[in-house]
């Protein structure tokens, strides 16, 4: 362990959750313990009703823990207002679930705007930095959509977006590919590895262990314990940057993610930069396809937008 | 803070506008509440602006002195209703008059006694007419204009009367009366003058001069053997001596009644008219019953709410994932609801307004606008927004985000 290591951001210390008295009482956490570094990407596996959703809660302020310790940035979570774990939520937070979670009244936009209200940001520069992050996830013509007339994938991604766009320092995602298939889950994935490798801290609980190359470290877990711990990187080895280094996300290069088909999981560039990769040409296709309906109606303003694509087959919820 | 409430705002009315049909049916609920309030208000505004137009004119240096029992207002209001010989009990004598007539700042005294006693002419008799027994200072205390002939002079004649314009069309079928006689209380009165038609009917006095007619009180004395005077009218020289002369006139009375405080005096901008105050009882039970009305509007906001509330309890949840305080949540929902009732009560207070001319056009007052009346109606629909939506905010705001994400509806 260098001098050089990342900071501590998350401390947990004997955390147990406990839900019900007597004799139904069960453990959701049971004496956790838990310390991230900045910078690293975890991955929490384990079986159904183990206790992931319930730490990631904890971990996200949504949830208090029954007993134990939490710091987060070096601060006792326990004495915490919850007006300020609010706003620490808001900016701080990104959360991104399995069902993506957008407010169905809203538009693209407007949800992905939605946490920068709750930070203190006027209307037309909340709206700029969201058109500008929406540009980078290739959603920008879409921005005007409602949630509903978006498929899995693309609902997946503004969600992405919307937990971004506050630039937290922690991401906490619930099975992300979980209503996804397998392409679209890689989509995914290579966003949050590009995210990752700006130095952001992200904690993603998945069941599926193919992902489980992208992380820098894997947790099993098994009835509210950690049962294997490993770490896949050397935490002087984790990225640097993220929110202390201002790196925003506008900046990055911008991909196209139809070219960033995955083929094979050895085949990922972790950089980030232009994944290059052969291209399906079938898949090409089918991406033309549903790409048509969108060239056209990007052209006609809001309201026409939200008639003509009542047709549309994809919307997925 | 100001930008909280600003972005607040916006998403209250974002989300009403997602549902207009149930926001205008919500909203109307309380339209119908302010409306009928409005329509009260302005009604009966407008009949009060109707009596004190005619009995305040002019009325700055005027003082009326009045029998009381000492009794609360309400409660004289209320044997005014049951009691109808509330006038036999005047304690107000001639001796009383001659008093006021002493005091310095004092021009003219005029009292009124009414009695309804049949006149006969003829030997035909004639029931319903009233007899006010004044004296001829009463034409300059009420400016009353005579269609012909003249007042009662005392000094001329004592057994003279002058008929009210609609007496002497009745009795003898024209206004050009004069020297035409009647008999009243056995006594023969000569007709010296009638009066012209007047403009407005309802004045202090409460009694109709078109339909009565006036005797001299100093005579009326003399055979009557109780007179009652149910007021009497005084004119100070100018306003500013109003209150000296109260003072001077209590002063008076109290010696010649040996300290009995059994009359009240009352001066200029006071509510003179003895409907006026009976009025404004009446408007107020009518505003009572139909704020009733307000609630059944204010129950129905609410109840909207809670149903917006739980159909968006996965919106509140993901609110509060990204970053909304309990309060933002709050904010957000009681300002839909604010924002509902006033939407309401501003709907409420055009649609009474034009209920109020409506009626108007059929009755001879005009409905009273006033900014008392808005702003009653702004504070009462927001008082009711509040008062209404703080339950569901406090639902909203309270609600657990991690079962809010998991609810599917």
């Amino acid at each position: 362990m260098s001098s050089q290591d990342n900071e501590t951001i998350i401390e947990l210390k004997g955390v147990s959750k406990r839900y019900g008295f007597g004799d139904a009482e069960s453990y959701a956490l049971r004496n956790f313990d838990l310390t991230v570094k900045r910078g690293e990407f975890i991955m929490i596996m384990g079986p159904s009703g183990c206790g992931k959703t319930t730490l990631l809660n904890i971990i996200g302020l949504l949830d208090q823990a029954s007993s134990g310790e939490y710091y987060l940035a070096g601060k006792n979570v326990a004495r915490v207002s919850a007006g300020k774990k609010a706003r620490f939520r808001a900016k701080e937070i990104g959360f991104i679930f399995q069902n993506f979670n957008l407010v169905p009244t809203l538009s693209i936009l407007e949800n992905v705007s939605l946490p920068l209200i709750y930070s203190g940001c006027r209307k037309s520069r909340r709206l700029r930095m969201a058109d500008n992050i929406l540009e980078h996830f290739h959603l920008r013509e879409r921005e005007y959509y409602m949630p509903y007339q978006l498929s899995g994938g693309q609902q997946q991604r503004v969600a992405i977006a919307r937990s971004l766009i506050a630039d937290p320092s922690i991401i906490l995602a619930d099975e992300p590919t979980g209503n996804l298939d397998s392409r679209n889950s890689h989509i995914i994935m290579e966003e949050l590895q590009e995210i990752h490798s700006q130095g952001n801290t992200i904690i993603m609980v998945t069941h599926n262990p193919a992902l489980t190359t992208y992380a820098t470290r894997v947790i099993n877990m098994l009835d509210g314990e950690i049962d294997t711990d490993i770490k896949t990187v050397d935490d002087s080895e984790l990225p640097r940057g993220g929110k202390n280094e201002k790196v925003s996300v506008k900046v990055l290069p911008s991909r196209d993610p139809i070219q960033m088909e995955i083929t094979s999981e050895s085949d990922v560039v972790v950089s980030g930069e232009n994944v290059t990769t052969e291209e399906a040409p079938e898949e090409k296709a089918e991406e033309k396809e549903t790409k048509k309906p969108a060239v056209k109606k990007s052209s006609s303003k809001k309201s026409t937008k939200k008639k003509s694509t009542s047709k549309k087959k994809g919307a997925k919820k | 803070m100001r930008f909280l409430l600003n972005t607040h705002f916006h998403l209250a009315v974002d989300s009403l506008r997602q549902n207009r049909t149930r926001t205008f049916l919500s909203a109307l609920g309380i339209a119908i509440g302010v409306a009928s309030i409005v329509l009260i208000l302005s009604l009966t505004g407008g009949i009060n602006q109707l009596i004190s137009a005619s009995s305040n004119k002019d009325n700055a240096n005027l003082i009326l002195v009045r029998p009381s029992n000492g009794k609360e207002v309400t409660d004289s209001i209320i044997d005014e209703l049951t009691n109808t010989s509330q006038y036999s009990k005047s304690n107000l004598t001639i001796e009383d008059i001659a008093a006021i007539k002493e005091v310095d700042q004092v021009k003219s005294v005029a009292p009124i006694a009414i009695s309804s006693s049949a006149i006969t002419i003829a030997g035909k008799a004639y029931q319903s007419t009233t007899i006010v027994a004044t004296n001829n200072d009463l034409q300059d205390i009420l400016s009353l204009r005579l269609k012909s002939g003249q007042f009662l002079d005392y000094s001329l004649r004592k057994n003279v009367a002058v008929l009210g314009y609609n007496v002497a069309e009745q009795i003898f079928g024209t206004t050009e009366a004069t020297t035409r006689t009647f008999t009243y209380n056995d006594q023969q009165f000569m007709v010296v003058g009638v009066l012209d038609k007047l403009e407005d009917p309802i004045n202090f006095n409460g009694v109709d001069f078109d339909n009565s007619i006036l005797i001299n009180i100093d005579f009326a004395s003399t055979f009557e053997s109780s007179i009652q005077i149910q007021q009497i009218d005084i004119r100070t020289e100018t306003t500013d001596v109003v209150p000296d002369a109260i003072n001077a006139i209590n002063e008076k009375l109290s010696k010649a009644k040996k300290g009995d405080q059994d009359y009240k005096i009352i001066s200029g901008t006071d509510n003179l008219h003895p409907a006026g105050s009976l009025l404004s009882i009446v408007s107020y039970m009518l505003t009572l019953v139909a704020s009733i009305s307000l609630v059944v509007g204010g129950v129905g906001i609410m109840n909207i709410m809670l149903v917006s509330v739980s159909e968006r309890t996965r919106e509140i949840g993901i609110r509060k994932a990204v970053g909304a305080s309990a309060s933002h949540v709050l904010l957000q929902f009681l300002f839909e609801s604010i924002i509902l009732s006033v939407i309401g009560g501003l709907m409420g207070f055009i649609l009474g307004y034009i209920f109020a001319f409506l009626i108007s056009l059929v009755t001879p007052f005009a409905p009273h606008i006033s900014w008392q009346i808005l702003g009653t109606t702004g504070l009462v629909s927001l008082s009711v927004g509040v008062l209404f939506g703080i339950y569901p905010a406090l639902k909203a705001a309270n609600k657990d985000p991690i079962t809010s994400l998991k609810f599917y509806r």
